[in-house]
């Protein structure tokens, strides 16, 4: 499948001649709008919670596209997310964020909420659906932002899968928002990894995450 | 480039010569059918190569690219030892890094170790990129990193975090797609309406990225003069696009000149790496375009583009 583009600018035009986006797709996405939509319809109806919203239509989102063929590549195109939140899903964004939302359709690349949720199961993924859904549903929106908006560089993707699959594994205990343990990893990870190249660190990957986890937890011991 | 304080021996830059460290030779290839074909229509500028024409056969969609490198050290000896960065029971490594804003990745891989009774180095290292993995720029570097080390009594000094990066080195940035890196240009159809405009969205030039989501050359492919830039869209094959991205250049500059903060921000050098004013400023004092009227900007960025491509 040929994913097509839209950018910013012809975003705002489209937008500008509306308060409602209907969608208006290319024959070629009937297929995934209609799976998706779907599912869609019936997450918002069995939960009103919104982590859950994401992260169950995110499982879905990246398999259908999956499926089709999409690629890194395509994942990296801000433009490939503006043609599919503005034409193909702009009804489900406007529900899950309340109406027309900028941001979250086109205007801040870090936003696109269909980007988000990409990148936030393939940072999370761990090997299938099911393992996948056990690292992330005990998560937040908090994690999504967290994870998927420090970007930087450029992610080193098999180190968040580590981070995302050792998180889901510590006691609930040091998860409780207050002890914010997940945002303080990653903010070790950034400074860490000006100096010290993780698959490299003792241990390998799963040795440089068992640090950056256990950094905070020994301490909290005492 | 890190802004970190350490408390250990790194590779500043006298060590850096006295190693004598080069790259020999970067070259490409991709699989097809065929089997493994080499691309020699690359265009390469300062360490920059851009794998322009098709006419290989090559598809970043649908082939996977292997980059050759040839990495030479003349002499490692120096690693080791008082002057060096680790002791005489260390081992070391040499590692090839990639990074790319565009294809929002990053990842690393290790080429060779060096242990206390080497001499010489030489690598030839293969790296294979899946197909549809990277769109846009990825940077390339190398670095050398601790592999392990015994800490003696007598030397504490010395870093024993294996994975410490002790210095990174010879850098050079392959593009897949787009014009070259000189300008983010996007395509648009807009009937009606001139070849081109600039869209200018930046709003804090020394975090925001020098990219499209900032700003921007929107060509309008819907005009009647498109055509002409269109031709295989490279910068060397159109007067027409030098020009248009000539008169985009001083309509930026100029605004951005407009804030004083902002302008003495670029000019003092406080801004994050990759950002529009970082981009500024490298095109300010490598080219030294002359800021001082509207008229002498242009003549100068439009000299500065005619002597680097137009010829």
């Amino acid at each position: 499948m040929v994913w097509k583009e839209l950018t910013k600018s012809q975003c705002e035009e489209i937008i500008s001649t509306t308060d409602k986006l209907e969608p208006d797709f290319d024959a070629e996405y009937q297929e995934l709008y209609d799976g998706l939509a779907k599912i869609y319809k019936d997450i918002a109806i069995s939960t009103k919670n919104k982590y859950k919203i994401d992260y169950l239509f995110g499982l879905s989102l990246y398999s259908y596209l999956r499926d089709a063929n999409f690629t890194l590549r395509d994942a990296s195109n801000d433009d490939v997310w503006r043609y599919l939140s503005v034409k193909v899903f702009p009804q489900q964004v406007a529900s899950r964020w309340n109406g027309l939302h900028e941001d979250r359709l086109y205007k801040l690349s870090r936003r696109i909420w269909l980007k988000t949720l990409w990148w936030y199961i393939h940072l999370s993924w761990a090997g299938s659906v099911e393992e996948t859904t056990k690292v992330v549903e005990g998560n937040s929106t908090d994690e999504i932002m967290q994870l998927v908006e420090r970007s930087g560089k450029g992610y080193l993707i098999s180190l968040y899968r580590q981070i995302m699959l050792k998180y889901s594994l510590l006691d609930s205990s040091y998860k409780k928002r207050t002890t914010n343990i997940f945002r303080k990893v990653l903010i070790l990870n950034t400074a860490m990894i000006q100096t010290v190249e993780p698959c490299f660190f003792s241990g390998g990957l799963v040795g440089y995450v068992d640090y950056l986890f256990n950094y905070f937890i020994d301490g909290e011991k005492q | 480039m890190s802004n970190s304080f350490v408390m250990y021996p790194t590779i500043d830059e006298n060590l850096f010569d006295l190693m004598g460290i080069t790259l020999n030779n970067v070259k490409f290839f991709f699989l097809n059918e065929e089997g493994e074909i080499e691309i020699d229509d690359i265009e390469r500028e300062n360490m920059s190569y851009q794998i322009v024409s098709t006419l290989t056969g090559y598809s970043p969609q649908k082939n996977e690219l292997i980059i050759e490198v040839e990495l030479e050290i003349t002499d490692v000896r120096h690693l080791f030892g008082e002057e060096g960065v680790t002791n005489a029971f260390g081992v070391l490594g040499i590692a090839l890094h990639w990074y790319s804003v565009s294809s929002s990745q990053r990842g690393s891989c290790k080429i060779h170790e060096i242990h206390p009774m080497d001499k010489k180095v030489l690598v030839n290292y293969r790296k294979k990129i899946n197909a549809s993995e990277f769109r846009g720029v990825v940077d390339f570097n190398f670095s050398i990193y601790l592999e392990s080390m015994k800490p003696n009594f007598l030397d504490e000094f010395y870093c024993n975090t294996p994975g410490t990066i002790f210095g990174q080195f010879l850098p050079f940035k392959l593009i897949f797609d787009g014009r070259g890196s000189m300008f983010p240009i996007t395509v648009e159809s807009r009937p009606n309406a001139p070849l081109w405009r600039v869209l200018m969205e930046f709003g804090d030039i020394c975090n925001e990225t020098f990219t499209s989501e900032y700003l921007q050359i929107c060509l309008n492919s819907a005009h009647p003069q498109f055509q002409i830039i269109n031709e295989g869209l490279s910068i060397k094959k159109s007067p027409l696009l030098i020009e248009i991205i000539s008169s985009a250049l001083v309509i930026i500059v100029d605004e951005i000149k407009s804030d004083q903060n902002d302008w003495e921000n670029i000019l003092s050098g406080n801004y994050q790496e990759g950002s529009i004013a970082a981009a500024i400023h490298y095109f300010l004092t490598t080219f030294e375009w002359d800021v001082s009227s509207l008229n002498k900007l242009s003549y100068s960025i439009r000299n500065t583009l005619n002597e680097k491509i137009g010829r």
